[in-house]
């Protein structure tokens, strides 16, 4: 149909809080079960926003009803300044959308698609259809039923991208992608960025979680147990020591320390080492403690995002 | 029994022997009795079985033959004999197009496939599997039967029991085949559909082969014909080999060319004929570039909605007036053969066929007694179209563009009343023409009501389907299609069944009435429409309340 493209900025709300999304003490339950409790949550314009958890934890829940598929039991959101509820069609024009499971017309071809779900959104370029097409190595002219599990996905990643939306809400976009399509993707959401898109973006993926999103947050059975930037959850991270001594030192000194877990003593060698994991915070006082011994060498590994996040659930986990 | 592919098939029919089985059991096993009541042993049985057979010899177009009432052999028969073809039919068309492509479609056979089995392998045991579940449920039936007329202490040949029950089994298994081919070309949807039609065709035609002459020939090729023939529980026609062997040839070669057409085809493809396969085009790249597809159908909502519904629109459309034209090309025959039987039964004028000797009764009672319920049936596929947005799980991504519900919505009513519209004027115009070119005049007034008022029924029952969807778009169709049966039941045997009239105008199909003999009642007519759109805004309110479902 038409070629009218829209671009980043034009006819768009305008909040004045400067946030993209803001869930507040958002709930919903399906009868006696747990859905999501209590969810409160920002995610500021132009940013990347991650959003972790494991399967079942209310991430799909959480994001339908930033949508408008699912009704909250209560509580509110609002995107882009715009309650989700009242202002659902007006939400939806600025919005690009990419569920975690999704299905299509069987006997349509990927073009059509496309031009249809444009058509629904008033016009798109098709150039930059075309464009992404290209990058993502889809072959349009197939229909739905004979696209294989990945280029289904490309189908949905360029319906999300292809209107240039003011916020990207992404639920597990590269399941099925091939690593070469993965990064091209990664680099289309770069930028989308700096186009000034925010971007929500759930996955349990932890590397791209970590090599594409400013923020992260992470749900639990259905609650909302940590918001941090990706540095902050470094700070998390338990740093895994291995301090070796050229004599015996007394492991509960260390064990006693706040913010130090898991402190094993051995020798080998003829070397006494002591490992232990470290919080952040604590390291300080390790070292200073460690400093009252022969110390003969100090060895510290940054644990990755994903040991973090597991470590992470398991504490939690144990907590309640 | 989950050793081998084999028994876990079977072990996936067990809770539909036991429920299709058991049921048919069950109504076996009370036939006793009612033989007993019905004709008891009186003085008067001989009168009674004579004016019994007088009017069920009237519905023959319906159910076909009477035979031997006085035994209860033939009391069976005549009662069920030539429904249970339908009743087993119902089950294997759903079981036959679900064993290969519905299982290919849900994605089980893909990791079956992935075990060391041929497609072969695969292939032929769950179809042995699904003749031992047909086995099943004819050896409950027939379980049912024995004890019926053992708990009535009417005579029974257990010979004959067993036998008319590997007849009725065997003509199951003839629309299984069906099913399971027509499973190679198209998805699983179509296959029960267009196995329905074969069904629904095959056993018509037989029915109407007895009254009309010139269309003896189509019997050679019928395969319900075949079946038909074999009569064991009735003394005077027993067992027919030839029908019987027949049948097994029917089946062998239907599930030998299913079973080709899936050793040759593309897994999650459709056979196609070498010939007619569309030769891909070669290309240096990787990625084929194309222009963008300007094509007015995918305009909007509503274009593309009415895009889908096409195909559908043109084959019930061509289906029913082929059945019209049918009608309509041996309408003289009919006339003469059936004017004093269909005069002299009561029946018919409880029905509202007054004056069985002008076109228009003729016509309404052997076309629109039918397509009333074809059309209602069409209704309901409309309605399932729109549930299956949902439940497929595609109005997760429709719903994300900037369309309200409600619109969205009251679009897609509006493309089931388009699409319902021209289906119903495209059997409109073709039976307008065919009474022209076969030279059966009818009154244009009553024959265009009769449309309109086929149109209303679809209005009614998309309306209804739409609210229920509101609520439950798992369970809407199903409800729907039971509240369709049941409003005609209510109106065909409000009657007999001596049911208050109050209850009896309930259904649409009273409502509908006799078009084409008296004319179009408006006031129910409006009444349907206001209904409707009620139904629509509480659909509307209800609609945008609720969660969408996955």
């Amino acid at each position: 149909m038409s070629t009218v493209s829209q671009v980043a900025g034009a006819n768009r709300p305008n909040p004045a809080t400067g946030l993209a999304i803001q869930a507040q003490n958002l709930t919903k339950r399906y009868g006696q079960a747990r859905g999501v409790t209590d969810l409160n949550l920002e995610v500021r314009e132009g940013e990347v926003f991650g959003f972790l958890g494991p399967n079942g934890a209310g991430k799909t829940t959480t994001i339908r009803m930033f949508l408008n598929l699912l009704k909250p039991t209560s509580g509110r959101v609002t995107l882009l300044g715009l309650d989700s509820q009242q202002d659902s069609v007006e939400i939806r024009k600025h919005i690009g959308y990419l569920p975690g499971e999704f299905s299509l017309y069987p006997n349509l071809t990927g073009a059509k698609t496309l031009e249809y779900f444009a058509n629904l959104r008033g016009g798109v370029d098709w150039t930059r259809i075309k464009n992404m097409a290209e990058r993502l190595e889809l072959d349009l002219t197939k229909k739905f039923r004979q696209y294989s599990r990945g280029n289904k996905q490309k189908v949905g990643i360029i319906q999300a991208l292809m209107h240039h939306p003011r916020l990207l809400v992404l639920d597990e976009p590269t399941g099925g992608l091939d690593p070469l399509n993965q990064q091209e993707f990664y680099k289309m959401v770069e930028e989308a960025r700096q186009e000034g898109t925010t971007v929500f973006f759930s996955s349990h993926i932890m590397s791209e979680v970590e090599k594409i999103c400013d923020r992260v947050g992470i749900i639990r059975e259905g609650q909302l147990i940590k918001v941090g930037n990706i540095v902050d959850l470094t700070d998390l991270k338990n740093h895994h020591i291995e301090l070796i001594f050229s004599e015996k030192v007394p492991a509960e000194v260390f064990a006693k320390l706040p913010g130090v877990d898991h402190v094993e003593a051995s020798s080998e060698e003829g070397r006494e080492i002591l490992r232990c994991t470290v919080r952040s915070e604590a390291l300080d006082h390790v070292v200073k403690t460690a400093a009252h011994y022969p110390l003969v060498d100090f060895i510290s590994r940054e644990p990755s995002l994903e040991e973090t996040f597991l470590d992470y659930y398991r504490n939690e986990g144990k907590a309640s | 029994m989950l050793r081998n592919i084999f028994l876990k098939t079977l072990r996936d029919y067990r809770w539909q022997i036991l429920i299709w089985g058991g049921g048919i059991g069950l109504l076996m096993l009370v036939y006793g009795p009612a033989y007993n009541s019905v004709f008891g042993a009186g003085p008067n049985r001989d009168q009674i079985i004579a004016d019994y057979k007088k009017t069920v010899d009237s519905f023959s177009i319906l159910t076909g033959k009477v035979y031997d009432l006085d035994t209860f052999g033939g009391f069976i028969t005549t009662k069920i004999g030539s429904g249970m073809p339908i009743i087993l039919g119902i089950w294997a068309l759903l079981a036959g197009s679900m064993i290969i492509r519905g299982e290919e479609e849900r994605g089980s056979l893909d990791l079956l496939l992935s075990t060391p089995h041929t497609r072969t392998s695969v292939f032929l045991q769950k179809w042995a599997a699904l003749m031992l579940a047909m086995a099943g449920i004819v050896g409950l039936s027939f379980l049912g039967i024995l004890g019926g007329a053992a708990a009535a202490k009417v005579e029974l040949d257990p010979v004959g029991a067993l036998m008319a029950h590997i007849n009725w089994g065997l003509g199951g298994l003839v629309i299984c085949g069906f099913a399971l081919l027509i499973g190679q070309l198209t998805t699983r949807k179509a296959a029960a559909g267009w196995t329905g039609g074969i069904l629904a065709g095959t056993f018509l035609l037989n029915n109407l082969v007895v009254n009309v002459e010139s269309l003896k020939w189509t019997q050679y090729i019928n395969p319900a014909y075949y079946a038909s023939l074999s009569q064991p529980l009735a003394r005077s026609v027993g067992t027919n080999w030839v029908g019987i062997i027949v049948q097994v040839l029917f089946m062998v070669v239907l599930v030998a060319i299913g079973l080709w057409m899936y050793r040759q085809r593309d897994h999650n493809g459709y056979f196609e004929l070498r010939v007619f396969k569309r030769s891909e085009s070669v290309t240096s790249r990787k990625v084929r570039l194309v222009a963008e597809p300007k094509e007015f159908w995918l305009r909007n909502n509503f274009t593309f909605g009415l895009r889908n519904a096409l195909p559908g629109v043109i084959i019930w459309g061509l289906s029913l007036s082929a059945y019209s034209l049918l009608i309509l090309s041996v309408f003289d025959d009919l006339k003469s053969s059936m004017v004093d039987l269909l005069n002299s039964v009561d029946f018919f004028k409880q029905l509202g066929f007054l004056n069985l000797t002008n076109n228009e009764n003729i016509l309404s009672l052997f076309i629109f007694l039918f397509t009333v319920l074809l059309v209602a049936a069409y209704a309901v596929v409309q309605v399932s179209g729109w549930t299956s947005e949902e439940n497929s799980g595609r109005l997760e991504l429709v719903l994300s563009t900037p369309q309200p519900r409600w619109r969205f919505l009251l679009t897609n009513f509006g493309v089931a009343l388009a699409s319902s519209a021209l289906m119903v004027g495209l059997v409109y115009v073709i039976f307008g023409l065919s009474t022209w070119a076969f030279n059966v005049p009818v009154s244009f007034g009553n024959t265009l009501a009769a449309y309109f008022g086929l149109w209303i029924i679809c209005v009614i029952i998309e309306a209804v389907g739409f609210v229920l969807a509101a609520f439950g778009p798992g369970w809407a169709v199903g409800v729907t299609g039971g509240l369709v049966i049941l409003s005609y039941l209510v109106n065909t045997l409000g009657d007999t069944l001596k049911l208050p009239q109050a209850v009896v105008d309930l259904s649409v199909f009273k409502q509908y009435g006799q078009p084409l003999i008296e004319g179009l009642k408006w006031t129910p007519q409006i009444v349907m429409v206001v209904l409707s759109i009620i139904f629509i805004g509480v659909a509307i309110y209800r609609f945008r309340q609720r969660d969408i479902t996955k």
